[in-house]
């Protein structure tokens, strides 16, 4: 699995570009986080590779074919997305929900074969419990479980998530993170995830893309990329970077924090 | 619930789950039937309500009573009076809950409904101007003449979006604003008409926007049958496909469905199933939203479920509703519904537990 971008360029249509040229060459099943600030393309760059915008300048190409010579459908086999929100005017029980994504390899009737597949990746993720539930009674982090299930059982080479563990508590940050990490390995899943959690994305990823105004900045490994210099750079945040278990480590400083003042009334927070 | 143990199990109770669905559909079923006996005992009362039924069963299987008898009046009676309205009621019902479910998925808004393109202004406007001007297509004169005007002139509005998706994408938002704008164009030609005509051709044109069964004859049925089943077998077919649009446009075509062609097509079917309907008995209001909600209230949002079993509550409210028009003596089903219709409904958004969105 290969997918290509040669200076993909995207604009909304108010004439400055959100993607100002960006060349990207991912293959091979890993783990690669798409890191940079709010507003700098990361989602729209997603989009513009699984069809759902239409890139308004260069070429992306999915398995050497440019994504206009898919259709959706041929797509949606190929390249999976777990979206940041899902609509829930309508709700369906999470196991339709999650079955839905069996929808770019079904036929008419629904296979038992799709019931056991949902079956299985609702275990996988330790969310069986919730199959009978309604998607709207549900956590936002149960929610999101339940979105990166639909995004399994479809099935495809490729899986792109738009903040994946942005709504789950620590335990189910690290062990939604570990199974995309054995997904790539066990599956051969290419893994694709826009974070904005640094220490997950270093910890978990086999490459890192760093976005600077609509550009790739950096490219590479996590210990490449995620440099006090760079950090600095893209975000204007001071940090301090040491080594962990061999991965690198973000740690946020706000030099400016104790200098806001005094409260002038005494805080209460008692129990 | 207790805890799943195995993917066996989960695969087990999710099938139960669905066998339950079914009950709704049966008892919706059995609506229809003892209304339609009802009905016919109404209509000619010298013979029990069984009796009705196995005279309305002869005449489907072809028995002939000997001329005169007492069966023979009872075929006649039940078969030219009470038949054609309540076959009328039925298709009729089944259709526009059928398209009501299918817009408001179309639309991912619980407040869509068959009418929510400006169908039902469309089609006042064409039966309003044969009734009131008397211009007609092929200038066709009396009823039948109305019946294509209004067919033709529910068809405008899904024309006009149609024309319009060519330049632009057919977001649910797009649609609803040119649907009200639509509606409020045509409104207006309607109000105007109303206003230059005389008294009587002004009852009959209220009680046409209203919605009423009572000019519905055999001949009515061919056409309204025959593009129900076509259309209803049609939605349900995309049944998974509307669910998959319930996930956002944007989530849909990540699942490979071309989320505005599947939109047209749609649409496009909704149109002529509603038209259909609309162009013998009038603007009937009010079933197309409330038959699929209460489906949806009763066994949750999957269309796989909710347009089969919502078609079968829609035959058996409307069925209903006529029913009671009909004892109360004149008047139109239209206001029947609304009147009992509303307050059952508003009960059941007050009590709903879940399977639903928070848009109440």
């Amino acid at each position: 699995m290969r997918i290509e971008l040669d200076g993909l360029t995207f604009d909304y249509g108010s004439g400055n570009p959100v993607l100002d040229g960006i060349t990207l060459d991912m293959a091979e099943p890993q783990v690669i986080s798409i890191l940079g600030p709010n507003g700098v393309g990361k989602s729209t760059l997603i989009h513009c590779i699984n069809k759902i915008l239409k890139p308004t300048g260069g070429t992306v190409m999915v398995d050497g074919i440019g994504v206009d010579g898919y259709t959706l459908k041929e797509m949606a086999r190929k390249v999976g997305y777990v979206p940041y929100s899902s609509s829930d005017t309508f709700p369906l029980t999470v196991f339709d929900t999650v079955l839905l994504g069996r929808h770019p390899h079904a036929g008419w009737r629904t296979s038992d074969e799709d019931l056991e597949t949902v079956a299985d990746v609702l275990d996988r993720l330790g969310i069986q419990d919730l199959a009978m539930r309604y998607f709207d009674e549900l956590s936002a982090g149960q929610r999101q479980r339940v979105m990166l299930a639909r995004g399994l059982v479809q099935k495809p080479r490729v899986i792109m998530l738009d903040e994946p563990t942005s709504n789950l508590d620590i335990r189910h940050q690290l062990g939604i993170s570990r199974t995309l990490k054995e997904l790539s390995r066990t599956d051969g899943i290419m893994v694709i995830m826009i974070s904005h959690d640094l220490n997950i994305a270093a910890r978990y990823s086999d490459h890192v893309v760093l976005m600077h105004e609509g550009r790739v900045f950096s490219v590479g490994t996590p210990e490449e990329v995620l440099t006090e210099d760079n950090i600095r750079e893209v975000y204007g945040v001071e940090s301090r970077v040491i080594d962990v278990d061999g991965h690198p480590y973000v740690i946020l400083r706000d030099d400016d924090a104790d200098s806001s003042g005094d409260l002038s009334v005494e805080p209460v927070c008692n129990r | 619930m207790n805890p799943i143990e195995s993917s066996d199990e989960l695969v087990t109770r999710y099938h139960r789950q669905a066998l339950r669905k079914l009950l709704v559909l049966v008892v919706s079923v059995v609506g229809v039937i003892v209304v339609v006996g009802l009905f016919s005992v109404s209509v000619y009362d010298s013979v029990s309500i069984m009796e009705a039924y196995g005279i309305i069963w002869d005449h489907i299987m072809g028995v002939q009573h000997a001329p005169r008898s007492t069966e023979w009046w009872a075929d006649r009676f039940i078969w030219n009076t009470v038949m054609p309205r309540v076959v009328a009621a039925i298709v009729a019902g089944a259709s526009l809950a059928a398209a009501g479910a299918l817009m408001q998925s179309l639309m991912n808004n619980p407040l869509a409904d068959p009418y929510s393109t400006g169908i039902s202004s469309g089609a006042c406007f064409g039966a309003i101007m044969a009734l009131v001007l008397g211009l007609t297509i092929n200038s066709l004169s009396g009823q039948s003449g109305m019946v294509v005007n209004a067919f033709l002139g529910s068809l405008i509005p899904v024309a006009i979006v149609i024309l319009i998706s060519k330049r632009m994408p057919v977001s649910p938002a797009s649609l609803i604003l040119v649907g009200t704008a639509l509606s409020y164009f045509f409104s207006s030609m309607v109000t105007y008409m109303m206003v230059i005509t005389d008294a009587d051709t002004l009852q009959n044109a209220y009680i046409w926007q209203v919605g009423t069964l009572d000019t519905v004859t055999w001949e009515s049925i061919p056409l309204m049958f025959g593009v129900t089943v076509v259309g209803s077998a049609f939605v349900m077919f995309l049944s998974r496909q509307l669910n998959i649009l319930s996930l956002g446009d944007a989530n849909a075509k990540t699942l490979g469905l071309d989320v505005e062609k599947f939109r047209i097509v749609c649409l496009l079917v909704m149109a002529v199933m509603t038209a259909s309907i609309v162009c013998f008995t009038g603007t009937i209001g009010f079933l197309g939203l409330v038959a699929p909600h209460l489906v949806r209230l009763l066994i949750g949002s999957d269309n796989r479920f909710v347009i089969p079993i919502a078609m079968a509550m829609g035959a058996f409210i409307l069925v209903l509703a006529d029913y009671i028009a009909m004892s109360v003596s004149d008047v139109p089903v239209g206001v029947v519904m609304s009147i009992i219709g509303s307050p059952i409904f508003f009960a059941l958004i007050l009590w709903q537990k879940k399977g639903y969105g928070t848009v109440y």
